[in-house]
């Protein structure tokens, strides 16, 4: 992709330090040498780097040999994004650079430096952007240079506000190429270059989640484990959150819950499928209740569904066996009917607002949970990973997928879970601009 | 089946079922000379008489033991599913009666015979689906008329009541019943009506219940069809299809909730899975979301509804076809998804709502359906072959 190239950070194994520590003792000889280029490259760099008077051009030089040091240790230019535009929330992942010595940072072009403190020194943006701050990544060693990796999200439906904002600041004039996956990557492609004059790098969403998962599990998480599970999930005083270690992962069984879901059997980092999907995911669970509760945000409605009571609302094997199905193996607990009492005026009278939230988060994520565990039955994998970000401030869904999972498998599968949730796309689309394909 | 030491061959089989009806000419001569025991038994099973009765009623008896020796059990012959939503009762209404069978037959049975086969409508919740009636059927050597009734479950008192009232119980006939409400008002059954249930399996009742009613027909016409160009409104049609090597078979219930059978022989069959997805939350949340109150109400605004507004399709988020994973613009990618924002959910109508209910929780019926086909694909040729090997 534009010629760059990068080895990728997260493969200790194959010796790369070594590699990696090699190619950082080149520049010296190189630069000196590329110092006595030929003009026509040194104008090619500036020429791509906008331009500028002789007199820009001598105080470029320093610029220039950064950009050429950049060239030669195949890196592209800050500023390092990836993007996940997906159907309902837009994942953005920004390297902030912490190892910029005072020549680079003089050399920083005005806007480069404005997004960087832009990002960096806020937590919200505008009404609706928000910097998941305690998800940030510290002291990470990205394609040679040392930063901090920072998570991003607003809603895909303020789009256009981020594209004229992109095109306030000139963000083209960076000629930095933007990695977008994710529908929207499709959908605002000719939004993006028309408002804002930028050129889209458009990637596979679920390539890019499956490299974020395997990248982010790999660089650990502030020296934690990304990766986790629930023990004595249905025990409310046992119920522990513990690490787990991911380190062979193959085969598994990837459950991504956005608006929609796809569950993925990956068998080795370039060899997955997408088994399949369903189309009853985190929007439905938030569109329906907007509707049943009068509700307006995903937070409103998990805080909800926090404090109500599901078993009113549905009809359980009890109601219609009077207590279990024994024949079949169905406890008298289990939902037969979601949402089956509510053909009844007089229940439908007797719950609240609390209820059917409950009832819509449990329909919900017991649907995913049956499905997965049919597709891990077909694909005879045993371990499931649950992301997205319906699963976000979400210990409800979690763990009663840890609990359905556990359950009906009579322990055979195990249910797990990642910090960075709903963030992989976008982390998979940065690796792709420093490490393309 | 065997109920109460009665058995009766399947009509399905044809050839059997007349051979009987031939045999019993020569068995009802020999036992008109049976020992009183037996008619004592049948007398006793048939809630007891006194002397004077039975004189009166020999012939009666001669009619029980000739049911007796060709192991029928008495009449009223019910079938009775109570699920977690509807009741669904079938009666078969003999209509080869003789006018001594009539003469003789005990007062209530007559008046519960005129009150199910006069009516298409009872109380204020019941119904007889008189367009499914089997006419002329022979079931156990008897013709006959079977008829389909359902009603709430949630009118089940009621309906006890009305079997107490009818004093059912000195019938002496066993009620067979079969869904979750066999075992949940048992108690209320003979509590209050002194009638004892007859407990089955819903779906052991389910698959044998399948197999029969394609066996007899519907009335000379094919019980079983499919359509030919469903997508196409035009064009689609509903054709009959020929279910005679049915095994191996993926069997769907959809009722308040959904179960799905393997089904490799009529004997060998597996519960593969169920969601609670299924008719019960079409209905509970059509009514929460647009106020209706009935499965015929809701069916009607869906009809009329749009729902591409209320879901997020695939091009709404990709702007056109997914089309690495073959997902075309047109398919649903999150149910209910554009419900999360206002200006959309002020811009829908009931009908959409309801429309969009349907589609989901019957896409999503299909979408695991399919799975388990996919997976049973293996499994099924599997059965089929431990059925060669170990016929039933």
């Amino acid at each position: 992709m534009n010629g760059y190239h990068s080895p990728d950070e997260g493969d200790t194994e194959t010796g790369k330090e070594e590699t990696a520590g090699g190619k950082q003792q080149r520049p010296s000889k190189e630069s000196a040498s590329s110092a006595k280029a030929a003009d026509g490259a040194e104008n090619a760099v500036a020429a791509a780097a906008g331009g500028g008077t002789p007199r820009d051009r001598l105080a470029s030089n320093s610029r220039t040999r950064q950009r050429i040091d950049s060239l030669k240790k195949n890196r592209p230019p800050f500023p390092w994004f990836g993007m996940d535009i997906g159907g309902t929330l837009v994942k953005l992942v920004y390297f902030e650079p912490k190892d910029i010595t005072a020549e680079e940072e003089q050399e920083e072009v005005e806007n480069l430096k404005s997004i960087r403190k832009y990002l960096t020194s806020n937590v919200a943006y505008g009404s609706t952007g928000i910097r998941d701050v305690h998800l940030e990544l510290k002291d990470l060693t990205l394609c040679g240079r040392k930063g901090n990796l920072h998570f991003i999200r607003f809603p895909t439906q303020d789009m256009s506000a981020f594209i004229q904002m992109g095109r306030d600041k000139h963000f083209s004039s960076l000629h930095t190429t933007l990695c977008a996956t994710g529908g929207g990557a499709y959908k605002f492609e000719p939004d993006f270059r028309e408002m804002a004059d930028l050129q889209l790098l458009k990637l596979d969403e679920l390539d890019c989640l499956i490299k974020g998962v395997l990248y982010i599990d790999s660089v650990k998480f502030n020296g934690h484990s990304e990766c986790y599970y629930f023990e004595n999930p249905t025990d409310p005083v046992q119920c522990q959150k513990k690490p787990y270690n991911l380190e062979n992962p193959y085969p598994l069984l990837l459950v991504n819950i956005g608006s929609g879901v796809s569950i993925l059997a990956v068998y080795s980092k370039d060899n997955y499928k997408r088994v399949t999907g369903t189309s009853l995911g985190g929007g439905t669970f938030l569109g329906l209740c907007c509707l049943l509760t009068g509700c307006s945000t995903f937070e409103e409605a998990l805080e909800m569904a926090t404090r109500g009571e599901s078993t009113t609302v549905d009809k359980l094997v009890r109601d219609i066996y009077g207590g279990d199905y024994e024949r079949f193996g169905l406890p008298g607990w289990a939902v037969a009917s979601s949402f089956g009492n509510m053909m009844c005026k007089e229940k439908r009278e007797s719950i609240c607002k609390e209820d059917l939230a409950r009832a819509t988060l449990v329909t919900i994520t017991n649907n995913i949970g049956s499905i997965t565990r049919m597709c891990a039955l077909n694909e005879n994998i045993d371990r499931v990973v649950f992301v997205g970000n319906f699963l976000r401030i979400n210990t409800l869904s979690m763990k009663l997928l840890a609990y359905a999972m556990d359950y009906w498998s009579k322990g055979q599968l195990k249910a797990l879970f990642l910090e960075h949730e709903g963030y992989f796309g976008s982390v998979g689309a940065l690796l792709e601009l420093l490490n393309p394909t």
